[in-house]
């Protein structure tokens, strides 16, 4: 992979390393559709720039049109709300506000409002949503993964045979020769170190812990039942053919087993717990390390 | 861009619910043993009950955290529980049997009242888990070029969370 893009985007630090491409498409033409893509995402997503699309239907109950992506997002989110009874869910992002986690990073929480069920605060279709409530919709738990899979999709259609997307330790793979790399998971605790490692050859890996982004008693993951951080499980890995599968069931499985997850989702795991073990799906083909062996 | 397959939710059902009837009669095993070293009782599956994985860990199935051993020990024989539920189509009911000899699982076996083959697949897959205690190895220690965890924070984050940490230290 002899070309590589280092940049900030929704909060991350990403990293594209690709082979380019055989055809004639230039590379200038890539990283504008790239450069094109986020943005477009990030005005309609964000919650961290008062002019997007979920900040602009926040306040106000009635029936809008879906922007580019939203459906899809909504169906994700709808699925995994049914397969995790409700842990995961897009109707969240009041309760970030509140818990500090603002569009100003104030980190300062106050008084959080209980999260409503799904069907009773909005309906959609293809084309529109319809809100019955105010709602501050929050795409976190997924919309890295959406984003980072729009992207691979992008290099795929540029020809390209070989690359690595890697937005702030979610991973997307594509190798035409099924070329495996290397991928360390960050110990929750010591970022200098890993607790195992595994290959991935064409797929993503995703992440998710609270390490880097802690505040009061809340990190930036929320159990919308209890209102309250998760602290019995200290990291997750999912490895799924998308981005937006891996990065889904990783927040779920914070909230969820894996087998509640099955009958929805493809995927392979590793969850790290707060007692420092780690329970892993053989197929996720984990490798740790012995204490003799370190 | 994504398949959900919701239609064999049903059959998983199935599996799951031999595997809770399964882990309800092994936790109550090695509740009730006295002298389990290693972990022997396992969610029964087509192959062998026990794995070791290449770094020379023991592993385990099944994601609950075993019991600590009491001191009376469980007495060999076999054990069955039957589980029926509702499915749309209508009811399904499964049999789980665990033999026990000497404190150890020596055998099982699960029957559904319907053979399903997508059913056999997930429950291979759930029984093929294992756990174990980590041990961090340093970065420098070892040659990666990627590395998943937790996303990297931006400067406005990183910020915040300075100037909290300085308010409340004053």
């Amino acid at each position: 992979m002899d070309t590589s893009l280092v940049f900030n985007a929704i909060g991350t630090r990403w990293k594209i390393e690709y082979a380019s491409p055989d055809a004639r498409i230039g590379i200038s033409s890539i990283r504008n559709s790239i450069d094109n893509t986020i943005l477009e995402f990030d005005r309609s997503f964000s919650r961290f720039r008062n002019d997007s699309w979920v900040n602009l239907i926040r306040a106000t109950p009635g029936t809008y049109q879906l922007p580019t992506d939203a459906y899809q997002l909504l169906h994700l989110y709808q699925a995994a709300y049914a397969a995790t009874n409700g842990y995961v869910t897009p109707i969240i992002g009041h309760v970030m506000e509140q818990a500090g986690y603002d569009a100003h990073y104030s980190l300062v929480s106050t008084a959080i409002e209980k999260v409503p069920d799904f069907d009773k605060v909005l309906s959609f279709d293809q084309h529109t949503i319809t809100t019955k409530y105010p709602v501050l919709l929050d795409f976190g738990a997924a919309g890295k993964g959406y984003l980072i899979d729009k992207i691979g999709t992008l290099l795929k259609k540029a020809d390209v045979k070989d690359f690595v997307i890697n937005a702030g330790g979610d991973i997307l793979r594509y190798s035409r020769d099924n070329k495996p790399v290397i991928i360390g998971l960050e110990d929750p605790d010591d970022f200098s170190k890993v607790v195992g490692t595994c290959a991935l050859k064409n797929g993503s890996l995703c992440a998710s812990a609270g390490s880097r982004r802690h505040w009061e008693n809340f990190t930036h993951i929320i159990n919308p039942k209890t209102l309250a951080s998760p602290t019995s499980v200290s990291g997750v890995w999912v490895k799924a053919e998308t981005a937006a599968v891996a990065d889904i069931v990783a927040t779920a499985l914070f909230f969820v087993s894996p087998s509640d997850l099955r009958s929805y989702f493809q995927f392979s795991y590793a969850v790290l717990k707060d007692d420092r073990t780690i329970v892993t799906s053989r197929n996720f083909e984990l490798h740790t390390f012995t204490e003799a062996g370190r | 861009m994504n398949t959900y397959q919701s239609s064999t939710k049903v059959k998983t059902i199935t599996t799951v619910v031999a595997i809770a009837v399964i882990i309800g009669i092994v936790i109550l095993i090695e509740v009730l043993q006295h002298n389990a070293t290693k972990t022997t009782a396992s969610i029964p599956t087509s192959s062998s009950n026990t794995t070791m994985d290449s770094s020379g860990s023991t592993s385990t199935s099944g994601s609950s955290d075993t019991a600590s051993s009491s001191t009376s020990t469980y007495k060999d024989g076999t054990y069955t529980a039957d589980a029926s539920y509702y499915v749309p189509h209508g009811n399904e009911d499964i049999k789980v049997t665990l033999t026990v000899a000497n404190g150890v699982v020596t055998d099982s076996s699960i029957i559904n009242s319907e053979s399903d083959r997508d059913s056999e697949r997930y429950q291979e897959d759930f029984a093929a888990e294992y756990k174990t205690l980590v041990v961090g190895k340093n970065l420098a220690d070892i040659k990666l070029s990627y590395v998943a965890g937790a996303s990297d924070t931006t400067n406005g984050f990183n910020d915040a969370m300075t100037q909290i940490r300085t308010q409340a230290q004053a």
